[in-house]
């Protein structure tokens, strides 16, 4: 039997239609809040307020996954906070003139993260939207022995956003992370398996650890993650929370 | 500010963002075919008052900003006739006008677009990622480049078009191919047939300063272009302007 397609007023579409393009933009917004190192405001403004929603908030690496807004905010904010300060101490270290405090965290650092070529979906109830695009980008530190270490970076972000009175938040969200390759090196000469993420120690200690990503395997797996045409409500299976099956090969689901 | 907006406002918001999205498309894909020439009067307002800002400084008023891209425009057909002299077997029956741009590429693809439109519909802003590469003839002939950076922009409807008013094009990374982000650039050896790549210089801002510095390991933290967020009308929020 063939299914109905859900029939909107022109109202609706016409929300509906400002809906997706809300939630792109709360994710593009993502991208520039964490390319300025500014996790605490990425966790205030685009992230979900509801109390239920603050208490099921994920966020997925490819080691596992932060589970509530607080193991959020911890890897979004103190372990970026962290890794800064670990940095601008060992160059202070070897150059004393580098004042260590909250106001040169991120010296000879930068960021730069994209979101692009995104698929996005509302849910026939207008509640919920999942996104998935890729991350493009860049991150490099400078170091005290006057080098940097600088990556290139590619992956997938997919989210789960809950529509609540202030607008679209993002409750669940995972990146993906492919892999890395630093700045100026030769793919060429990288060995074909057992080529080690360099910035692997950047995912963290997640609250649940379990793999969400395997760069070796690569996407063929996740190819069933695409947001479903047929997104009646949100469902912990469907989505890109922990409850989901992200990270479990198409023949294990 | 809270919107709240009929469906008939929401609709002409709708193709607004889509109008200035477009545009910002626009001038991309001219990057692409070199025709960077012809994007003032394509796409810049009227208003006196347009600025463009680039790391090292303004160009302030029409004049500047339109003798930004005129600079452009001698320095592509210069070096353009250049190419034609040492390719005369492949290029020499070539008119001017067919061998414009030979040689040169500029691609600044956009995304991450983050757009606001004022309450009032008279102006919005956005912002965009640029994730690019440019091949520049210098004297060591051609040399690529990467290219990082944003494209910040205010935007202001004229004659129910939307057009540029101020415009930061803002650059993050510019390194050589095959460089690391630190210490000197990769660099090649200078080629005589190649002496003529500075006869023509892309004209300097005529309010030099320094907007953005480029990314080094000894660059103090550099917040990244302010984001637009919502506003009623264009008094009430930041210029990406002077």
């Amino acid at each position: 039997m063939k299914e109905e397609k859900m029939v909107y007023t022109e109202d609706e579409q016409v929300v509906r239609i400002w809906d997706a393009e809300n939630v792109r933009q709360a994710m593009n917004r993502l991208s520039y809040y964490l390319s300025d190192s500014d996790g605490r405001r990425a966790v205030n403004e685009l992230w979900v307020t509801e109390p239920d929603h603050r208490r099921t908030a994920s966020l997925g690496v490819n080691t596992g996954y932060y589970k509530g807004i607080g193991e959020v905010a911890r890897h979004l904010v103190l372990d970026k906070n962290e890794r800064l300060y670990e940095n601008l101490r060992a160059r202070a270290e070897a150059e004393p003139s580098i004042a260590v405090n909250n106001l040169n965290l991120g010296y000879g650092c930068a960021d730069f993260l994209t979101s692009t070529t995104p698929v996005i979906k509302i849910s026939d109830d207008g509640r919920y939207a999942q996104y998935m695009g890729y991350y493009l980008g860049f991150t490099t530190e400078g170091k005290a022995d006057q080098t940097a270490e600088s990556f290139l970076l590619f992956g997938r972000v997919m989210a789960d956003l809950v529509k609540e009175d202030d607008g679209w938040k993002i409750w669940h969200l995972t990146y993906a992370h492919d892999h890395s390759v630093e700045v100026a090196s030769n793919y060429a000469d990288f060995p074909v398996k057992g080529w080690p993420e360099p910035i692997s120690d950047r995912f963290g200690t997640p609250t649940e650890e379990r793999t969400v990503y395997d760069g070796f395997f690569g996407w063929e797996f996740c190819a069933t993650d695409m947001p479903k045409e047929k997104y009646v409500t949100y469902t912990d299976k469907q989505g890109y929370g922990p409850d989901s099956d992200i990270g479990r090969p198409y023949y294990e689901r | 500010m809270k919107e709240r907006f009929t469906t008939d406002q929401l609709l002409d918001r709708w193709e607004s963002l889509r109008d200035i999205k477009n545009l910002m498309g626009r001038v991309s894909a001219d990057y692409c075919i070199i025709e960077m020439r012809g994007m003032y009067d394509k796409y810049w307002s009227r208003r006196a008052d347009v600025c463009l800002g680039v790391n090292d400084g303004w160009y302030d008023g029409a004049e500047a900003v339109k003798g930004y891209y005129s600079s452009i425009d001698k320095r592509i057909a210069y070096c353009s006739a250049k190419i034609r002299e040492m390719f005369p077997k492949d290029l020499g029956d070539k008119t001017d006008e067919e061998i414009y741009g030979v040689g040169m590429l500029d691609y600044k693809p956009v995304d991450t677009p983050v757009v606001e439109i004022a309450a009032d519909l008279q102006t919005a802003k956005g912002i965009w990622c640029i994730r690019g590469s440019h091949a520049d003839f210098t004297k060591s002939g051609p040399v690529a480049v990467w290219e990082w950076g944003w494209f910040a922009v205010d935007f202001v409807l004229e004659d129910e078009e939307w057009k540029i008013w101020h415009m930061q094009y803002l650059d993050e990374i510019n390194r050589v191919e095959s460089s690391k982000w630190y210490g000197e650039e990769v660099s090649y050896p200078e080629r005589p047939e190649f002496s003529w790549a500075d006869d023509v210089q892309v004209a300097v801002p005529n309010k030099p300063a320094k907007l953005r510095e480029l990314y080094s390991i000894d660059r103090p933290f550099t917040p990244i272009p302010a984001v637009p967020v919502p506003y009623e009308t264009f008094s009430e929020t930041f210029s990406y302007g002077l």
